[in-house]
């Protein structure tokens, strides 16, 4: 909705400059979203007439024009080289000193020895059109002399651009506009257009002419028509066409401008049927048959569905109600009669059929938000009496007014003690009643309650919540008080938001940054990890209507993101990242609603310490992130088992994660394929986890004070030579568990495959550290422990002991 | 055989041998000399026998002064020297303080994380809890119970994306609400942050997925000067006490009354500058009292209680707070972005 400033004065007083009646609309919940000048930068343009024109002796192209700008200035001299210049014609005229839309400032010029005063502009140098044009402006030999171009071409107009909120339907209109900032501000009277109709005596009454019948009430409760005879198609008053640009509507025909301009002043909008294309002069107002079809005025066939309401004469549909008209009965230059329609269409059957046919208009739009039901004669009377007055028409007497669907005015009962309740207000009765009444509810006192009839251009007030907004809005959402509710409660967060946040702290103190990826993906992602057919990741949500491939299915893992994050860090030259994830992955749920799994992933390049030589410091440091997150989780005993079946993991360097025989998540070192794709750095190593998971195995964290030893303890050093597939988890179980109680800590210290070792071995460092709660250990309990240590590893994994 | 003499001339030599000395290893030595079993002193004692009886008291005295002398004397060089020695220990052992120090390597939480703490952290302390919901949800949740029948205009304020017939993305936090309702009873303070999805075109400014805040209080006597006075606080806590606030009149189908939540524009401070489109003024939430048919369906009536709700965009918070000129730097996770929070 654009609403012209100048215009809207017509309707109401006000002395609000554009810019203070935007701030009043916006504060009033009409949001002006801007204002546009529609004479930017050709304020200083007049109005001059060519009053002579020579030829310019040095130059075949240019000529010298004598410009008269008023009656007591001089004539200007103007060289120009334009080819259309003529002399009497009137022409825009930019003296010396003015600045054109584009920038460029005039200045007397000399033009191959002769001067120039000034310039005649062309609608394209004064920004009134796009395309270059070929010469001139001309404005015809009757634009006044001396004036502003501005006014003489209605562009000394502001335009406010309003975005509406559905509920504002009344103020689609010039007229609603009006009445809504006279409720909430000026008071006074609106200003209706008058409307005194001559009718042609001589004709028949209408309902002897024509006739209406309305077979579905429900979706038309009323629909009134008139007759307009012998018009004259031709142009619309240059008034109603700079009114209709200022609106944004382009003029097109009288007809069409003066239905179009009643629609911008009434809200209401009207058809213009040609009378005398309708068969038996009759409007039959029905849903469509099945499969009825109609050819609708943009020359396309439209296939109707029963569910549609559409205007038929006796024998086809003429239009589909309130979305657009049909060829068959369409205005044209030839039109002589014509009947007028205006009508209320029910807002939801108007909304479904213009999207099933794909034909939304500033028609369907308003009667999707409701029109004023009570307005449709008032609006087609405004109409008549322009077609009188502006094509020449004869008005044939009365109006047919089928109004099967009439009803009383709506009545609200409020209770004004719960209006201060719900606003923290303390109005009294009165105030209240006549805040409403300045909107134009009619109020009744019953008891202590107010009884608010709602007037009919208010469809958006069904309920006393609405009226509760309405008292709001007047006394002023700033002026009410602010206060805060009282809590009888604690406020926390929650076990589960708890655990999360502890997650994210870890992840951080692991020296991890938390990224944030989008959920929806391109399919495509998931071809670059190499997945083969059926693998779970591809069991994809797919979007119904996805905006583009970019973000066509919900992601069912959050790795694909995270190496997307350390691959565009990589390119840009960014040595080392670690980095982590929390968020939601979707499954497919056969047709039901989809899983959503919490996960936690993150991944890592250029981690420094190789800390056992493997050349894998990534693979460590990710690896060592996590076994302190389930230390400090308290999920002890969490195995890491190797994996060499992930298609996008290096089939040596992956491992499942896994916890009393559940699976947890997975961490691997990207396939060297895929890093080579992506430009990543090599080692790059990635990790997820099912959260959900994890966090039902994590108690709520609880710690208890275990007694501190006092007793000395003792470490002893253990390098076994063992075959290199054997695990090294493996003999740290086999150690913990002949051990036993008395040892409090094992570590491994150095692995070590070279010269001094045979091929296909390795050699394991322990360092174990005995203690004893109760008593000083004495070296031969110690050495019991360990002889036996020794013993089954020989026995188990034929491990020999080195340097012993 | 003067020894008191010999006395004297020993004296002077110990008082300037020990005080010349700078090698605390030499010290050992001159004790020797002097004080030891073939030292000087015992020299004059062993001479004893050969001067006059009558003088052998004054000399032995004077011997054991000495002798006395000379140990504090050594002791006190001892310190001296012991002293100078630490003292050059720790002039060698100086460093370049100026040198970088070994920085733990803490990661950095992300921009939205670092926002939504400082929220929550004010909701916790004035009664609110967290509450979650799903970001697949039905018509039913993401509309309909929300007071936004199926053929509605108001369905056109968010361009929906949908998986199927039933399921679509959520548009908002709004969901929340009515899960909550469904699962708790009054009284009810919530936030609930998370994902949501519009069918919008990325740029500077749009993103399909962004996040939202959402808040809900329903009580007995929930008022809109409640409303107003908890949004205040949130936003005089996130953009500083001198901001201006103004609430006006909006729609949102559930909420009624509706309002807009202006603040004056963080930059120009209300002058008009781009940020704001030259209005002095940024909108950063959508707020109102709960609509009464959306606590009817969630089976709570709209005479006894009332709350309000609100919604903003956890994004543009964080783009506000932290001077951020475009939404996809947020996604993009860029090290040196992250890095900077
Ligand atoms: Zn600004």
């Amino acid at each position: 909705m654009q609403v012209a400033y100048h215009w809207l004065k017509e309707y109401l007083d006000f002395s609000y400059t554009p810019a203070e009646l935007a701030e009043k609309m916006t504060m009033a919940g009409l949001e002006v979203e801007g204002i546009e000048y529609l004479g930017e930068g050709i304020n200083e343009i007049v109005i001059g007439e060519i009053v002579k024109i020579e030829e310019h002796q040095d130059a075949d192209k240019l000529v010298i024009c004598q410009v008269k700008i008023d009656d007591e200035s001089e004539l200007l001299q103007i060289v120009t080289g334009a080819p259309n210049v003529v002399e009497g014609e009137r022409v825009p005229i930019a003296k010396v000193g003015t600045t054109l839309p584009g920038g460029m400032k005039i200045k007397k010029a000399k033009l191959r020895g002769v001067n120039s005063f000034g310039m005649m502009c062309s609608t394209d140098e004064l920004g009134l059109s796009e395309e270059r044009a070929h010469g001139i402006m001309l404005l015809g030999k009757e634009a006044p002399v001396g004036r502003k171009l501005t006014e003489y071409l209605g562009l000394d107009e502001y335009v406010l651009k309003l975005d509406l909120t559905p509920n504002y339907a009344r103020c689609l209109g010039m007229l609603g506009v009006a009445r809504e900032i006279k409720s909430l501000y000026t008071g006074g009277k609106v200003n209706y257009p008058e409307v005194n109709l001559e009718e042609d005596k001589n004709e028949a009454a209408v309902d002897e002419q024509a006739a209406i019948e309305i077979k579905a009430d429900d979706l038309c409760p009323r629909y009134t028509g008139r007759l307009i005879k012998n018009i004259k198609v031709g142009p619309s008053p240059k008034w109603m066409q700079q009114r209709l640009r200022a609106a944004g509507i382009r003029p097109i025909n009288n007809i069409v401008d003066i239905t179009n301009y009643v629609l911008m002043e009434y809200n209401q909008p009207l058809h213009a049927f040609d009378y005398d294309k309708l068969n038996e002069s009759k409007i039959i107002v029905r849903r469509a048959v099945a499969g009825e079809k109609i050819v609708t005025l943009d020359e396309k066939t439209r296939e109707l569905t029963e569910e549609m309401l559409v205007i038929a004469d006796a024998k086809e549909p003429v239009a589909v109600a309130g979305v657009m008209g049909g060829a068959n009965s369409e205005v044209t230059d030839d039109t002589v009669n014509i009947f007028l329609e205006s009508a209320y269409f029910n807002p939801v059957s108007i909304r479904k059929t213009a999207r099933q046919l794909g034909l939304p208009s500033e028609a369907s739009h308003r009667f999707e938000r409701g029109v004023d039901i009570g307005m449709l004669k008032e609006a087609s009377d405004r109409a008549c009496q322009l077609m009188v007055k502006y094509a020449d028409g004869e008005l044939v007497p009365g109006i047919i007014d089928e109004y099967p669907g009439k009803q009383a005015k709506m009545v609200i009962k409020l209770d004004p003690a719960r209006v201060n309740e719900l606003l923290g207000l303390d109005l009294s009765t009165n105030k209240i009643a006549e805040m409403l009444a300045s909107l134009d509810f009619e109020i009744n006192k019953s008891g202590n309650l107010l009884e608010v009839a709602v007037p009919t251009f208010r469809g958006d007030v069904t309920q006393s919540a609405d009226l509760v907004e309405e008292v709001a809005r007047v006394y002023g959402y700033n002026n009410i008080p602010t206060t805060r509710p009282i809590s009888k409660q604690l406020g926390s967060k929650n076990k589960k938001q708890k655990f999360e946040d502890l997650v994210h702290f870890l992840m951080r103190s692991a020296g991890l940054d938390q990224v944030i990826t989008y959920s929806l993906q391109d399919k495509k992602i998931y071809q670059g990890l190499k997945l083969s057919q059926g693998h779970r990741l591809l069991e994809h949500v797919e979007l119904k209507n996805p905006l583009s491939a970019a973000f066509g299915i919900m992601r069912t893992s959050l790795l694909p993101g995270i190496i997307d994050v350390l691959a565009s860090n990589a390119r840009r030259q960014i040595e080392n990242m670690h980095v982590f994830e929390m968020g939601k992955i979707f499954f497919a749920n056969q047709g039901q609603r989809p899983t959503e799994i919490n996960m936690l992933s993150g991944g890592t390049f250029g981690a420094g310490e190789d800390l056992w030589q493997t050349d894998a410091p990534n693979f460590f440091f990710l690896k060592g992130a996590l076994e302190m997150l389930f230390t400090r989780l308290q999920i002890p005993d969490v195995q890491f088992k190797a994996i060499t079946d992930e298609p996008y993991f290096h089939p040596g360097r992956a491992a499942k994660i896994v916890y009393k025989g559940q699976y947890l998540g997975q961490i691997g070192e990207l396939l060297p394929a895929i890093i080579d794709d992506k430009d990543l750095q090599s080692g790059t190593t990635v990790f997820e986890l099912n959260l959900d998971k994890v966090r039902k195995f994590a108690p709520e964290v609880n710690y208890k004070y275990e007694k501190l030893p006092h007793f000395p303890a003792v470490s002893r050093d253990l390098a076994v030579v063992i075959k290199n597939n054997i695990p090294v988890a493996d003999i740290f179980a086999l150690i913990e568990d002949v051990a036993g109680e008395l040892l409090k800590e094992l570590q491994i210290f150095d692995i070590y495959q070279g010269d001094q070792i045979r091929s296909g071995f390795k050699s394991v460092a322990f360092k174990l550290k005995f203690q004893s709660p109760t008593k000083t250990l004495e070296d031969k309990e110690v050495n019991k422990v360990f002889k036996k240590i020794i013993s089954q590893l020989s026995e188990k994994f034929s491990a020999e002991v080195r340097g012993n | 055989m003067d020894l008191l003499k010999t006395l004297e001339n020993i004296e002077k030599d110990a008082e300037q041998e020990l005080t010349e000395l700078d090698e605390l290893k030499e010290l050992e030595e001159l004790r020797v000399k002097y004080l030891g079993k073939k030292g000087e002193i015992q020299q004059v004692f062993n001479k004893m026998g050969k001067i006059e009886p009558e003088q052998r008291p004054v000399v032995g005295k004077s011997a054991n002064i000495l002798k006395q002398k000379i140990e504090n004397l050594i002791n006190e060089n001892q310190q001296r020297l012991e002293k100078a020695k630490e003292k050059k220990r720790l002039v060698a052992e100086k460093i370049d303080v100026t040198l970088p120090g070994n920085k733990p390597k803490l990661g950095r939480a992300h921009p939205l994380k670092v926002i939504i703490d400082e929220i929550t952290e004010i909701f916790t302390g004035m009664g609110f809890s967290i509450a979650e919901g799903p970001e697949v949800e039905s018509e039913y949740y993401n509309f309909a119970a929300l007071n936004i029948p199926e053929h509605h205009p108001a369905r056109d304020l968010q361009d929906t994306l949908y998986l199927d017939d039933h399921y679509l993305l959520r548009t908002h936090t709004s969901p929340v609400q009515i899960h909550t309702m469904e699962e708790q009873d009054p009284p009810i303070r919530i936030i609930a942050p998370g994902k949501v999805y519009r069918s919008d075109e990325l740029d500077a400014s749009h993103s399909p997925i962004f996040h939202q805040i959402e808040g809900l209080v329903v009580d007995k006597d929930i008022t809109f000067s409640d409303l107003k006075g908890t949004i205040k606080l949130i936003v005089e806590a996130l953009f500083g006490e001198n901001r201006k606030i103004r609430f006006r009149p909006s729609y949102f189908p559930f909420t009624e009354p509706s309002a807009e939540v202006d603040v004056s524009c963080i930059v120009c401070g209300g002058e008009g500058c781009s940020l704001c489109s030259r209005s002095g003024w940024l909108e950063i939430m959508g707020s109102g009292m709960v609509h009464p048919n959306v606590l009817r369906m969630s089976g709570y009536d709209p005479d006894i209680y009332s709350g309000f709700a609100f919604g903003v965009g956890w994004d543009r918070l964080a783009l506000l707070k932290y001077g951020i000129d475009d939404i996809r730097v947020l996604y993009e996770n860029d090290r040196r972005f992250l890095h900077q929070f």
